[in-house]
C-alpha cells in the first residue's frame, strides 16, 4: 500500500509535467524539452518564497507564478522568436533554454541542493486503509486529478478553452474567425509552465533543489506522454500514474540502478506494440 | 579537378594521406588540440548528416562517443581482440545499435526520435557508472596500447595523425553519401515526407539507415577520442556534450551543407581557447551561440562558407 500511493504520487509528478508538454505539444506541435528545467526555476522560486514567508498561499502562488513565467519565456523562445516553419529549429530552441537555464541556475544557485519544505502538511502522517502514508503523497496525487479535470472543463466547456482547440486544428481559420492566435497560444504556454510550478512545489520536498532537477524527470514525463499518446491530457495522465507505479516497483524488485533501464524497456515496447499511445484508436495521420 | 571527381575514393584517401603527413609536422601539445578537433569535426559532419541532411533530432550523439570508446577498450584488453578488427566491430555495432534505436522509434514523427535517444544516454550512463570492472566504474577504463597491421605499436603521437586521416574520410564519405541517391531521399524526406514517400521513397528505411550511418560514424570519433584521451571518463558523454555537438550543427546550418559543418567546430573550437577564464561559464556561451544563431543566423555558416569560397574563386580567375 505505501508502494502504491508513494508510487502514485511520483506518477503524479512526472503526469503534471507530462500534461504541460502535450497541452503545449497540441497547440503548437514543439516538443518541449526544457519542461524540466521550467519546473527547476519553480522549485527554486518556491524554496526561496518559503524561506521568506510561512503563507502556503503565497508559496504556491510564487511556484506557479515563476512556472507560468518559464512557459512564456520558452514560447517566447520557440514561437515569436524562431520561425514555425521549421519545427526542428523550434525544438533545437527549446534544447537551447534547457541548456541557459541549466547554466544559469548553477551559476546562481551552485551545484549544492537546497532543501526545500514540504507543503501545507509538512511531515504530516495519515492513515489510509490501515496503511500509513504521508499527506504529501495524496495531495501530489489529488492536484494531478484536479488539474485534468480542469483542463478538461476549461478546454472542453469554456469558451476560451475552445479557441485554444480551435487554433491548434487551423491557427488560420482560427484568425478569420476572431480567435487572438498569439495570445491564444501564450495562453497554453504559460498554463504547461503553471502545471510544472506545481509539480515542483510537489517534488522538490522529496528529491531536494538542484540545477539537474530537470532533466532526471523529463525522460519519465515524456515516456508518460508517449503512452497517453502524446495529444491527450487524460492519456498523459493516465501513463504518468503508470509510470510511477511501474518504476517505484521496479525500484523495490530489481534495485534503483535499473530503473531507467526499465523505463526505457517499457518506452521501447509501448513504441513497438502501439506507437500511437495505449489508449489512441487508430486514426487518420495529418499530412 | 575532374579526374579526382570520377575517383572520389582515391583522392579522398590522398587528401586524408597529405593532410595527416602535414598534421605531424604540428608540435605534440599542438597536434592533441589538432586531433580533438578532427574528433569534433567528424562528430559534426555525422549529426549534420541526420538533422540537417535527414531532418532528425538526437540526443545521444555523446552516447555512441561513449559506446565506441568503451566498446573498442573493453573489446581489446577485456576480449583480446586484434585492434583494427575491435574498431571494425565496435563501428558496426554502433551502425547496428543506432539502426536498431531508429527502427524503434522512426514509425512516428522524428521527434519520437530525440526523446527516445534522450532515454538512451540515461540508460548508457547508469549503466557505465554502475558496470563494474567492465567498464570500470566512475573512475572509466584506461586505453591499451594500439596496434595495427605492419605497426605493432603505434606511438601516442600518431594517434592524432590518424584522426587527422579519419576526419578525411569522414568528410568524404558524408559528401559522397549526401550527393548519392541515398542523400537525395533523405533531404527529399526532410523537406516533405509525404511527396518524399509519394516519390516512391521507402521513408522509414532512409530514416533507419541515415540514424545508423551517423551512429556508426560517431562511435568510430568516440574510438578516436577514447585513444587520444587514453581512456575514457563516463562524466565526459553527458548530455551537455550531445547539445554541444547540436550547438555546432546549428552553427555549421541545417542545410545538410557539409562545409559548414567542418567550418562550424573550426571556429567554435577555438574560441574558448581565447577565452580561458570561460570556466563555469561554458554551457552558458555555447547555450547563447546556439539561441543567437538559430534566430540570426538560421542557415548557420553553410550560407557564409560558399559564398567566401565563390569570392576566393573569383579571385583567383581575375589573377588568372
Amino acid at each position: 500500500m505505501e508502494l502504491l500511493i508513494g508510487g502514485l504520487a511520483i506518477g503524479s509528478v512526472y503526469a503534471l509535467l507530462a500534461i504541460g508538454v502535450v497541452l503545449v505539444f497540441r497547440a503548437t506541435g514543439v516538443v518541449n524539452f526544457a519542461q524540466g528545467e521550467v519546473m527547476m526555476v519553480s522549485a527554486y522560486a518556491y524554496v526561496l518564497v518559503s524561506d521568506r514567508t510561512d503563507s502556503a498561499l503565497l508559496q504556491l502562488l510564487a511556484a506557479v507564478l515563476a512556472g507560468a513565467a518559464g512557459g512564456l519565456l520558452c514560447y517566447l523562445v520557440t514561437s515569436v522568436l524562431l520561425p514555425a516553419s521549421s519545427r526542428i529549429s523550434q525544438v533545437i530552441g527549446s534544447i537551447s533554454l534547457l541548456i541557459l537555464l541549466q547554466a544559469g541556475a548553477r551559476y546562481v544557485f551552485t551545484d549544492d541542493p537546497l532543501r526545500a519544505e514540504a507543503w501545507l502538511f509538512g511531515d504530516l502522517d495519515v492513515t489510509v486503509l490501515g496503511a500509513t502514508v504521508a499527506a504529501t503523497s495524496l495531495l501530489t496525487l489529488g492536484a494531478a486529478i484536479f488539474a485534468t479535470v480542469a483542463l478538461f472543463y476549461w478546454q472542453g466547456v469554456t469558451v476560451y478553452g475552445r479557441a485554444v482547440r480551435a487554433v491548434a486544428e487551423d491557427p488560420w481559420r482560427a484568425a478569420l474567425s476572431g480567435i487572438h492566435v498569439a495570445r491564444t497560444l501564450a495562453t497554453s504556454w504559460a498554463v504547461g509552465g503553471a502545471l510544472a510550478g506545481v509539480a515542483a512545489v510537489l517534488v522538490s520536498p522529496v528529491v531536494g533543489v538542484f540545477p539537474t532537477m530537470g532533466v532526471d524527470v523529463i525522460f519519465p514525463a515524456f515516456i508518460a506522454a508517449v503512452l497517453g499518446g502524446f495529444s491527450s491530457i487524460l492519456g498523459a495522465l493516465a501513463g504518468g500514474l503508470a509510470i510511477g507505479l511501474i518504476q517505484t516497483y521496479a525500484v523495490a524488485t530489481f534495485g534503483g540502478s535499473f530503473k531507467d533501464a526499465v523505463m526505457f524497456a517499457v518506452l521501447s515496447g509501448v513504441l513497438l506494440w502501439r506507437p500511437t499511445g495505449i489508449f489512441a484508436a487508430r486514426g487518420a495521420r495529418r499530412v | 579537378m575532374r579526374v579526382m571527381s570520377r575517383h572520389p575514393v582515391a583522392a579522398a584517401v590522398l587528401v586524408a594521406l597529405v593532410l595527416a603527413s602535414l598534421a605531424s609536422l604540428i608540435p605534440p601539445y599542438r597536434l592533441f588540440i589538432v586531433g580533438q578537433l578532427s574528433v569534433v569535426i567528424m562528430v559534426t559532419v555525422a549529426l549534420t548528416v541526420l538533422m540537417g541532411g535527414a531532418g532528425l533530432l538526437s540526443l545521444a550523439s555523446a552516447g555512441f562517443m561513449a559506446v565506441g570508446g568503451y566498446g573498442v577498450i573493453i573489446l581489446m584488453s577485456q576480449m583480446h581482440l586484434p585492434g583494427l578488427l575491435a574498431v571494425a566491430a565496435v563501428v558496426l555495432g554502433g551502425a547496428a545499435l543506432g539502426g536498431l534505436l531508429g527502427f524503434i522509434t522512426l514509425r512516428l514523427s522524428g521527434f519520437y526520435l530525440a526523446i527516445v535517444t534522450l532515454g538512451f544516454l540515461q540508460v548508457l550512463l547508469g549503466a557505465l557508472r554502475h558496470g563494474g570492472t567492465l567498464t570500470g566504474g566512475a573512475y572509466g577504463l584506461v586505453a591499451p596500447p594500439l596496434a595495427v597491421p605492419f605497426l605493432p605499436d603505434v606511438p601516442p603521437e600518431a594517434v592524432p595523425l590518424i584522426a587527422v586521416a579519419c576526419m578525411v574520410l569522414t568528410v568524404a564519405a558524408a559528401i559522397t553519401t549526401m550527393r548519392s541517391r541515398i542523400g537525395r531521399a533523405w533531404i527529399a524526406l526532410r523537406d516533405n515526407e509525404a511527396a518524399a514517400q509519394m516519390q516512391g521513397i521507402d521513408v522509414r528505411q532512409m530514416k533507419v539507415l541515415a540514424f545508423a550511418f551517423t551512429s556508426g560514424l560517431t562511435s568510430l570519433a568516440g574510438v578516436l577520442h577514447a585513444f587520444l584521451n587514453n581512456g575514457t571518463n563516463p562524466s565526459t558523454y553527458t548530455m551537455n556534450l550531445s547539445i554541444f555537438h547540436i550547438t555546432l550543427v546549428v552553427v555549421g546550418g541545417l542545410s545538410g551543407s557539409i562545409a559548414g559543418a567542418v567550418a562550424a567546430p573550426l571556429v567554435l573550437f577555438f574560441l574558448p581557447e581565447m577565452f580561458s577564464a570561460l570556466g563555469e561559464w561554458r554551457d552558458f556561451f555555447y547555450g547563447t551561440i546556439l539561441l543567437l544563431t538559430l534566430v540570426l543566423m538560421p542557415s548557420g555558416l553553410s550560407a557564409v562558407v560558399p559564398w567566401l569560397l565563390g569570392r576566393v574563386a573569383t579571385l583567383r580567375t581575375r589573377r588568372a
